[in-house]
C-alpha cells in the first residue's frame, strides 16, 4: 500500500509539473507579455524598465527558472487591477469557494448516491421512475436555468432564503443547491447502473444462498459499486471549484470564480494564471485521494498498483 | 429431508416482462445421507430449480409460483425473507457453478467465511475456520485466512465456497455443478470430499451436473429434467441400467461415447423447445424417436414402474 500510494503522489506531483509549464509556455506562446502591462502609448524606455523589472528581458529558459522558483515558493506574482499579489488574492477568495463547493459536494453525493441506491434496489417501481427522470433533468437543465429558478421560488415567491450575497448559513443555501444539481443528478445515474451491475454478480447470488443479513447485503453490494462512485464523485468535487464560476456570478457570491471572471475581464493575466494552477492543484489532490481511496477499497487495485482516476 | 412438490419457478424475461416458465412443476425427495443428481442439457432449468429451493429467484428477476418446498417437514415458500434467510444461514449450504466468480474480490477469505459462522471470540471462529480449510485441503490455513479471492487458484476457491457452505453445519447441501469450471484433477478431488462429507454429516445432497458419470460416482439417485419438467426419477443404478424414457436413453447413449461432457450431450440430435415456445404435449416428443401423436395431446402424467417414476406414455418402448 504504501508503494503505491508513494507512486500515485509522484504522479501527481508530475501532472502538477506538466500543468504548470504549459500555463507557462502559453503565456509566453500568446505574445510579448509586457504589452499586456504597459500603456500603448509608453516611451520606449519605459517599456524596457518593464521589461527588465519582469525579468521578460532573460533568455526564455531562465524566465522558466524563475518562473518555477517562484511557483515552488507560492509566489504567484501580482495583480496589475489590484495591484497586490495574487497569492492573497485568491487566499481571500478560496476559502467562500471551498466552502460553497463542498457543501455542493455534500449534498451532491449524499442524495446522489442514497437515490442511486434506492432507484437500483426498488428497480422498476414508481420510486425508480421518478429517480431516473429526476435525474436525466437535473443532468440535462443548464446550471444558470436552476439558480434563476431556485431564486424565483425561494427568494421571490416564498421568501425564505436571501437571493445573493454571502452571509450566515441561509444564504449558502440557494447557491449550493444550484451548484450540486448537476454532480447530484449524474451521480444518481450512476450509482444505479453501479448497483444494478453488482446486484447481477454471481457473488451477489452466493451471499444471498449464505443467508447474511440484510445489513451485509447491503455493504457487500455498497462496496463493490463504490469503486466508480468514487471515482465520479472526485471528478465532480475537482469540477465544482471551477464549475462554480456561473454560480458564484448568479448569487454574487465573493469566491475564485468571481475573481478570475474580473480577471479575464480587466485582462489580469497573473490572476487568470494562478486561479488556473489553483484549480489544477485542487483537481490533483482530488484525483490523489480518489486513488488512495480506490487502494483501500480494492485489494486488486493495491496489489497491481493500478490507479483507475490517474489512469496509467 | 427435502420434498419438492410441483415446484414452479418463472422469469419475466419475456417481452414486457410476460413470465416465461423455467421449472414447470418438479418432485424431488432427499433423504438425510443420500445424494440426487440433478441431470439434463443446457438450458433445462437445473440451476433454477436449485435456486428456487432456496427461494433466491425474486422478483423483478422472476418468482417461484407454484409448489412446495419441504425442508425437514417445515414448508419454506411460505416464509418470511427474514425467515428465510435464517434457513439459508443455518440449515443449506451451497457451492456455486463457477468459483472463480463466487466470492466477493474485496473481502477476505477470513471474513466471508465468518459471516456464516455464530458470532463468538474471534480466536474461537478462527480455529473453527481453520480446522475446516485444513480439512478440505487447504495448506498452511492460517495464513490463508488473510488472503484475497483473487490470491487463491479456482480449485482453492471452490473449497473456500465449500468451507462458506459447510461451516453452516448445514442438513442440506445444494451443488451447482461445482467442478465444471475446474481441471480434472481438481475435480475427482471435489468430488471425493463431497461424497466423504455427505456421509460423514449425514447431509441431503442436491448434486446438480451435465454429466451422468460424474453423476454415478457420488449419486444414489437420480432427476432427468428436460425443458423444465423431470422426465425420470430413481434410484441412479436402476435409471441408467434400464432408462424408461426416451430422452434418459439417448442422454446415455450419448454419454457411452468418450468425447467431453459437454459435447456428448449435444450429440443428441434437434434442440430442446425454447422456453417462450413449449409445445403443448411431451417436450420431448418433436426429437423423440418413438414418438407418435398421443404424445403431442398433453404432457404425459407420471408413471411408476417400481422405484423408477417416468412421465412418459411409452415408457421402457424400444
Ligand atoms: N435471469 C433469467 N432471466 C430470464 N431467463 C432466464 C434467466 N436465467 C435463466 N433463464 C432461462 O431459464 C432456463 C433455465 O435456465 P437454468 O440456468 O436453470 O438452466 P440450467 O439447466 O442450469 O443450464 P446450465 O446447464 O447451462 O447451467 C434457460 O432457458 C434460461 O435461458
Ligand atoms: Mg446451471
Amino acid at each position: 500500500m504504501a508503494r503505491y500510494i508513494l507512486s500515485r503522489l509522484a504522479q501527481a506531483i508530475l501532472v502538477l509539473f506538466v500543468v504548470a509549464t504549459v500555463v507557462f509556455g502559453l503565456s509566453r506562446a500568446s505574445g510579448n507579455a509586457a504589452d499586456l502591462f504597459i500603456p500603448q502609448d509608453a516611451t520606449d524606455e519605459t517599456k524596457e524598465l518593464v521589461r527588465q523589472n519582469l525579468g521578460l528581458d532573460k533568455p526564455l529558459i531562465a524566465q522558466y527558472g524563475d518562473y518555477m522558483a517562484n511557483l515552488a515558493q507560492g509566489d504567484l506574482g501580482q495583480s496589475f487591477a489590484y495591484r497586490t499579489d495574487v497569492r492573497g488574492l485568491i487566499l481571500k477568495a478560496l476559502p467562500n469557494t471551498i466552502q460553497l463547493g463542498v457543501t455542493a459536494f455534500l449534498i451532491g453525493s449524499f442524495f446522489g448516491v442514497a437515490m442511486g441506491v434506492l432507484s437500483a434496489l426498488r428497480q422498476g417501481t414508481w420510486i425508480d421512475t421518478v429517480g431516473k427522470a429526476l435525474a436525466l433533468v437535473g443532468q440535462s437543465v443548464p446550471q444558470f436555468f436552476v439558480g434563476i429558478l431556485l431564486v424565483i421560488a425561494f427568494a421571490v415567491n416564498i421568501q425564505i432564503f436571501p437571493p445573493f450575497g454571502k452571509g450566515g448559513i441561509q444564504h449558502l443555501i440557494l447557491p449550493a443547491v444550484t451548484l450540486a444539481a448537476y454532480p447530484l443528478a449524474s451521480l444518481t445515474r450512476l450509482t444505479r447502473s453501479a448497483v444494478i451491475e453488482v446486484l447481477r454478480k454471481d457473488h451477489t447470488l452466493f451471499e444471498q444462498a449464505k443467508g447474511v443479513s440484510a445489513a451485509r447485503l447491503v455493504a457487500h453490494t455498497l462496496r463493490n459499486a463504490s469503486l466508480p462512485i468514487v471515482t465520479l464523485a472526485g471528478i465532480q468535487l475537482g469540477g465544482l471549484f471551477s464549475g462554480a464560476v456561473i454560480v458564484e456570478q448568479i448569487f454574487a457570491w465573493p469566491g475564485v470564480g468571481q475573481l478570475v471572471l474580473q480577471g479575464i475581464n480587466s485582462r489580469d493575466y497573473n490572476v487568470v494564471q494562478g486561479v488556473v494552477l489553483v484549480n489544477t492543484m485542487i483537481f490533483v489532490v482530488v484525483l490523489f485521494l480518489v486513488d488512495v481511496s480506490y487502494g483501500l477499497l480494492d485489494p486488486r487495485v493495491r496489489r497491481h498498483g493500478r490507479g483507475v482516476a490517474t489512469g496509467s | 429431508m427435502l420434498a419438492v412438490e410441483s415446484l414452479q419457478t418463472v422469469y419475466y424475461g419475456g417481452g414486457r416482462g410476460e413470465p416465461v416458465p423455467a421449472v414447470r412443476g418438479i418432485d424431488l425427495h432427499i433423504e438425510a445421507g443420500s445424494a440426487t443428481a440433478l441431470v439434463g442439457e443446457s438450458g433445462c432449468g437445473k440451476s433454477t430449480a436449485a435456486l428456487s429451493i432456496m427461494r433466491l429467484i425474486r422478483r423483478p428477476i422472476g418468482d417461484v409460483v407454484g409448489g412446495s418446498v419441504r425442508l425437514d417437514g417445515e414448508e419454506l415458500l411460505g416464509l418470511s425473507i427474514a425467515g428465510m434467510r435464517q434457513v439459508l444461514l443455518n440449515r443449506i449450504g451451497y457451492i456455486p457453478q463457477d468459483p472463480t466468480v463466487a466470492l466477493d474480490p474485496l473481502y477476505t477469505v477470513r471474513s466471508q467465511i465468518a459471516e456464516v459462522l455464530p458470532p463468538g471470540p474471534a480466536s474461537e471462529r478462527d480455529a473453527v475456520m481453520i480446522e475446516l480449510l485444513e480439512r478440505l485441503g487447504v495448506v498452511d490455513a492460517e495464513a490463508r485466512l488473510r488472503s484475497y479471492p483473487h490470491e487463491f487458484s479456482g480449485g482453492m476457491r471452490q473449497r473456500v465456497a465449500i468451507a462458506i457452505a459447510l461451516a453452516k453445519n448445514p442438513e442440506l447441501l445444494i451443488a451447482d455443478e461445482p467442478t465444471t469450471a475446474l481441471d480434472v484433477t481438481t475435480q475427482l478431488g471435489i468430488l471425493r470430499l463431497l461424497d466423504e462429507l455427505r456421509r460423514e454429516r449425514r447431509l441431503a445432497v442436491l448434486f446438480v451436473t451435465h454429466d451422468l458419470a460424474v453423476a454415478r460416482l457420488v449419486c444414489q439417485d437420480v432427476a432427468v429434467m428436460y425443458a423444465g419438467l423431470v422426465v425420470e426419477t430413481g434410484p441412479i443404478a436402476e435409471v441408467m441400467a434400464r432408462p424408461l424414457h426416451p430422452y434418459t436413453r439417448a442422454l446415455l447413449d450419448a454419454d457411452s461415447g468418450n468425447a467431453e461432457p459437454l459435447s456428448r450431450l449435444r450429440a443428441i440430435p434437434g434442440q430442446p423447445p425454447a422456453l417462450t415456445a413449449l409445445p403443448s404435449g411431451c417436450p420431448f416428443a418433436p426429437r423423440c424417436p418413438v414418438a407418435e401423436e398421443a404424445c403431442s395431446v398433453a404432457i404425459p402424467p407420471v408413471e411408476r414402474h417400481g422405484a423408477v417414476q417416468v412421465r412418459c406414455i411409452k415408457a421402457g418402448a424400444a
